[in-house]
């Protein structure tokens, strides 16, 4: 089973390397200083939702409201942008934080199964987002200081944005790997039975998983709202489930127990660079493919992983007996 | 086969019940024929593929693939009656625009089955396949044009009346009772709640639980097809960006409204029905009475989390 | 004794109105190695979790260290120095060797962070203490299940506990792993830490206990030092036997008509051996007879049954059907060749909780009970409504929700499942178990009827008369290999008891 998982993890590293290879030699603009900053900023908020999604899988959970908190907090962060960065940032995040605490609430607490109650988190986040921003997009205030975050890039190179996102994937990394909650989150998802009779302390981390994945949801809405100038309540829908796509191709597996924050960022990155690649072949002529067709070949993308996933883990189903 | 009567259903039944009075009592035109067809309309849709999702809940699994087979069939449809050799055949093009679409949806059902039963792929992830893909091969098929038509003959599918009732409502009564009896008197129905309830335990009383759980996908994604069918004769449009947008979800909340267990092995046709027309209604009564769209979502949300709750303390 | 470590005494817990412990006691002294030994269902398990803070008890009183506690989690167990290595494993196969012998008390640096070096460095002192040679940062679950209980072991023994608990400790492990194991609890004696010793191998306890607290129906029925006593006491003692009780208890319903022999034979089982612990089983099944498998818990019994029945994928030898080979590779397949097996847990392989009476008792027949896919419903109800009568099924109607049916009442349904298949070999495991007395009786007529119609039996049961009264042949196991067989009439239970406690070495082999 390491080895599977190892394999899985590495697998997207190299995937990622081989792609960003494969554009750097076709097209010309690859490698730009433009492609770069426009790729990072615009997945930056994708990397910090799976991110949060990575540690609610490892629970051997899931979170569909992350994409409707976004929103949310987006239209939060618009709202406040008067008020600058300084209030409108955390707020944003609270928002975020809110509805991971309602989702952990009802799991932890009611014992509700997380698909149920992140669904209905889901909902009412949608229905929160539209009531807040009264069903329009809300723009935001430009005169403030706000959309100094999502605009702008540190050596005309690196938005600031995918740097605070490095930082919430360290502050990730580092608890799984080094803290006893990161271990008891792990735990849980392996065998949630045997961390109890451990003594472990397992609703503390279930909760910490839902709210710190609220938390980042919270502030890919931030990011949304103050990289594109407007606080978006219909934004964010299938953003869980690009999540949960990242994840996977990430290597960590859905039963919980196992994963990498690392890859789960790489998987990420993957994802959008398909995209990007895409639109450059379209760029070039030789073939046309519409946006449709992106969809499409993410599925196929995802298709692939799976049955790759699902031929490396065969052997070691066999000897489970 | 009513013998035992569901405490969870007479539960749905009596809110259900208050709910109508509520409205007899407070909204303008509740009665009035127009209302009540707008409300069947939108109803049936969900809840034909909502009957599909239930099936797959009751397996043991979850589709999410059902919006995206829907914008596939939608697509399909008006591509076939629109063509040279159907406008030629009417007749015959007519048919095969609902034929063959809702043989591509079942193919996409045997797609997700064979990954889920044989692969042993999560009915979630492999799911999310079509889910992200499909509505992409919709829009592929249609260049991501708005296709719109008329064809008095298909879209009767969608507008026509029968008994002053819209069709799709009878299509959706009819397939509930139809799929209520065949999970109660067939074996398939048997097998189907065995493999959910106990899986096994099935499989040590020689269920073909692979079987059974193929035919489940491919049964629920027909239905998305059909539902899809429907919506674009409603419309005498066909969309695919937007047809079946979030449909699974409103599938999974009525199905669960309607007393499914998300553990499998509970397949409650008429409660799903009724789930899907409880959901819809609530949203009216919220909408008639002034009620924003949000607040709209956020009771429907708050009802989702009541009916699992629920569901777990008679569990217990 | 002066001090003892522990002290339980009149502890009693129920679990929905069904005693699990009426009168337990147990009394440890410090550096004792002490068993508690029992049948299944005499409430071990129940004792041992409300030791380590799984259950609370419903009374009794649990002095540790002298003093009074009420433990009330497994935290506060560990805490106050109990150690616990479960039957079920309980760690995590997905983590590495290192995370789990430190989970939950992993080593900090100075910033409050994890310091996986000083992990590593116990993990090698706990694995070199085992003489464990493996990489430990590999996951836990591809190494195979005797390494990985020597790990859930070596994480117990390295938390400085006062006592340590093991349930079942050597399942997994072979001989050399267990002379290790033995080591081990040695140098924690020697240290003055307790270990409770719970095993079904008597001969282990007997190498390495030093008392033994015998429990039976949920109460101590005795307590003594392991040298006062032979394995025939105690087997006697866990089974509430006296000589005179033998002679007159326990006439089952099996016992009576004359039992055919020379029957044709339906099944011929020759070196079956899976990668589960069978190994080499010869078995043959004739029509009208019955064949049982006695052994202790762990004997590989359950394991035979399901590997004829194609539940598990045979590593060597072959099965024959009327003489000719079958490949019984699902229970689909065993099925169709006219085999039926009851499970001994009717609640993980047995019941579905959902279905009615009606439903569950017909599952395998549906076949047969349909046209067109179409199941014949006043046909079902015929069927149904003969085996409520023939087996006493106490239900208020078939569609009544089987899981609203008594334990005893869920086993009839399950059997009538089988019976209803008209099954040409019908095995049991364990068919009367957690079944009152009327039903037990009723059942085993059951059983006996069909014999007498033909059908072949293959009856795995730890309840003695129906073996010495039912079966013609009985084959007792041990560790996945039959060790003898007693052939009826003139099977005595002392034979039998004589037999299971003896090791391979003894009595006719395979």
């Amino acid at each position: 089973m390491q080895r599977l998982s190892s394999q899985g993890h590495a697998a997207v590293w190299v995937a990622l390397i081989v792609l960003i290879l494969f554009g750097v030699l076709r097209y010309d603009n690859f490698a730009s200083a433009y492609n770069l900053s426009s790729f990072l900023g615009y997945n930056s908020m994708f990397v910090v939702i799976s991110v949060g999604m990575c540690l609610v899988i490892m629970t051997g959970g899931i979170d569909l409201s992350v994409g409707t908190v976004a929103a949310l907090a987006s239209v939060v962060a618009a709202l406040l942008s008067p008020m600058g960065l300084v209030v409108a940032l955390p707020a944003g995040v609270a928002a975020g934080l809110a509805a991971g605490a309602l989702n952990a609430g009802m799991i932890a607490g009611l014992r509700l199964p997380p698909f149920m109650a992140t669904l209905a988190t889901m909902l009412a986040a949608k229905g929160g987002a539209l009531r807040l921003s009264n069903n329009r997009t809300v723009p935001v205030d430009w005169s403030s200081n706000f959309t100094w975050l999502g605009m702008n890039k540190v050596a005309n190179l690196l938005p600031w944005t995918i740097l605070v996102v490095l930082v919430v994937v360290v502050v990730a990394w580092v608890i799984i790997a080094r803290t006893s909650l990161g271990r008891t989150v792990l735990a849980i998802g392996g065998n949630a039975e045997a961390a109890h009779l451990m003594g472990l302390k397992t609703r503390r981390a279930e909760v910490f998983v839902y709210v710190f994945s609220g938390g980042c949801a919270g502030l890919a809405g931030v990011f949304l709202a103050s990289g594109y100038g407007a606080g978006q309540p219909l934004e964010g829908a299938g953003w869980e489930l690009a999540a949960i796509a990242a994840v996977v191709v990430g290597g960590t597996l859905l039963t919980g127990g196992m994963g990498s924050v690392p890859a789960t960022v790489a998987g990420a990155l993957l994802f959008g660079l398909v995209f990007n690649l895409l639109n450059f072949e379209n760029g070039r002529g030789t073939i046309s493919l519409s946006a449709n067709w992106q969809s499409v070949i993410r599925g196929l993308f995802l298709l692939i992983v799976i049955l790759l996933q699902a031929r490396l883990a065969r052997p070691a189903a066999r000897t489970r007996g | 086969m009513i013998r035992r009567l569901d405490p969870r259903l007479a539960g749905l039944l009596v809110a259900l019940g208050v709910l109508i009075a509520l409205n007899l009592a407070m909204t303008p035109n509740f009665l009035n024929m127009q209302t009540l067809a707008v409300n069947v309309s939108q109803v049936a849709t969900i809840a034909i593929v909502a009957l599909g999702m239930t099936l797959v809940i009751a397996s043991g699994g979850i589709d999410l693939s059902v919006g995206s087979v829907m914008a596939v069939a939608g697509a399909l449809a008006p591509i076939i009656f629109l063509s040279d050799w159907a406008l030629a055949n009417p007749g015959a093009g007519l048919a095969a625009s609902i034929v063959v679409p809702l043989l591509v949806a079942a193919l996409c059902g045997v797609f997700n089955g064979v990954l889920i039963a044989i692969l042993g792929v999560q009915p979630i992830i492999a799911t999310l396949i079509f889910f992200i893909s499909g509505r992409g091969v919709a829009q592929v098929l249609t260049n991501g044009n708005l296709q719109t038509f008329t064809n008095p003959s298909f879209t009767w599918l969608g507008t026509g009346r029968v008994l002053s009732l819209p069709v799709q409502g009878w299509i959706a009564l009819i397939l509930t009772i139809g799929l209520a009896l065949v999970v109660r008197r067939t074996i398939y129905g048997r097998y189907l709640l065995s493999v959910g309830g106990n899986e096994r335990a099935a499989v040590l009383s020689g269920v073909p639980v692979a079987r059974i759980k193929i035919a489940t996908y491919v049964i629920a994604a027909t239905l998305a097809g059909l539902a899809g069918l429907i919506v674009v004769a409603i419309n005498s449009a066909s969309d695919a960006a937007r047809i079946g947008q979030l449909m699974e979800l409103d599938a999974i909340a009525a199905a669960v409204v309607g007393g499914a267990a998300l553990s499998g092995g509970r397949a409650p046709m008429v409660g799903t029905l009724l789930g899907a027309v409880f959901i819809q209604l609530m949203g009216y009564t919220l909408i008639a009475n002034g009620v924003s769209d949000e607040m709209t979502l956020i009771v429907t949300a708050a009802i989702i989390a009541i009916a699992v709750w629920l569901q777990r303390g008679r569990r217990q | 004794m002066d001090d003892p470590l522990l002290q339980m005494t009149a502890i009693t817990k129920s679990f929905g109105g069904i005693p699990a412990l009426q009168d337990a006691m147990l009394t440890i002294a410090p550096g004792e190695v002490h068993s508690i030994v029992g049948q299944n269902g005499a409430g071990k398990s129940t004792l041992i979790k409300i030791l380590t803070g799984v259950y609370r008890r419903d009374s009794g009183t649990v002095c540790w260290q002298g003093r009074d506690v009420d433990l009330r989690s497994p935290r506060e167990a560990q805490e106050a120095g109990i150690a616990t290595i479960y039957q079920e494993l309980t760690l995590v196969p997905q983590r590495t060797v290192i995370e789990n012998i430190v989970l939950g008390y992993e080593p900090r640096t100075r910033l409050g962070l994890i310091d996986w070096r000083v992990a590593e460095a116990r993990t090698r002192t706990v694995l070199d203490r085992f003489g464990i040679d493996l990489d430990p940062h590999r996951a836990l679950g591809s190494y195979p299940t005797a390494i990985q209980q020597l790990v859930a072991i070596g994480r117990a023994a390295s938390m400085d506990a006062k006592l340590l608990i093991m349930d079942e400790p050597t399942s997994s492990l072979d001989e050399r792993e267990v002379e290790v194991l033995f080591g081990v609890i040695r140098q924690l004696k020697a240290q003055g830490t307790s270990v409770i010793y719970v095993s079904h191998l008597l001969d282990e306890i007997f190498e390495i206990c030093d008392v033994v607290t015998i429990l039976r129906d949920g109460r101590t029925v005795g307590a003594a030092r392991i040298a006062e006593l032979t394995k025939l006491d105690l087997i006697a003692g866990m089974l509430g036997r006296s000589a005179e009780d033998i002679r007159k208890a326990g006439m089952t319903e099996l016992a009576g008509s004359p039992r055919r022999e020379g029957g044709a034979a339906v099944l011929e089982a020759t070196g079956l051996s899976t990668d589960r612990r069978l190994r080499k089983l010869d078995l043959t099944l004739r029509a009208g007879e019955i064949v049982g498998l006695a052994g202790l818990l762990g004997s590989g019994r359950t394991e035979a049954a399901r590997a004829i029945f194609g539940m598990d994928r045979l590593s060597g030898g072959q099965i024959l059907i009327d003489g000719v080979p079958a490949a019984i590779t699902s229970p689909r397949a065993a099925i169709a060749a006219g085999l039926a097996f009851l499970s001994e847990d009717r609640k993980t392989e047995g019941i579905i909780p959902d279905l009615s009476v009606r439903e569950n008792l017909t599952l395998a027949l549906l076949p047969r009970l349909s046209r067109m896919g179409v199941v014949d419903t006043t046909r079902e109800r015929t069927i149904v409504a003969g085996f409520i009568k023939a087996l006493g099924i106490k239900a208020a109607h078939m569609d009544q929700p089987i899981r609203e049916l008594s334990g005893g009442n869920q086993q009839k349904v399950l059997l009538g499942r089988w019976l209803a298949i008209e099954p040409r070999l019908l095995i049991l495991d364990e068919p009367t178990r957690g079944v009152d007395v009327g039903a037990k009786r009723e059942i085993q007529a059951i059983i006996r009827e069909r014999v007498e119609q033909g059908c072949a039996v293959l009856l795995i049961s730890s309840e003695f008369e129906e073996l010495i009264e039912g079966a013609n042949d009985i084959v007792v196991m041990q560790e996945g290999r039959s060790i003898s067989r007693l052939s009826n009439p003139g099977v005595t239970e002392d034979q039998l008891i004589h037999a299971m406690a003896a090791g391979p070495s003894a009595g006719g082999a395979a």
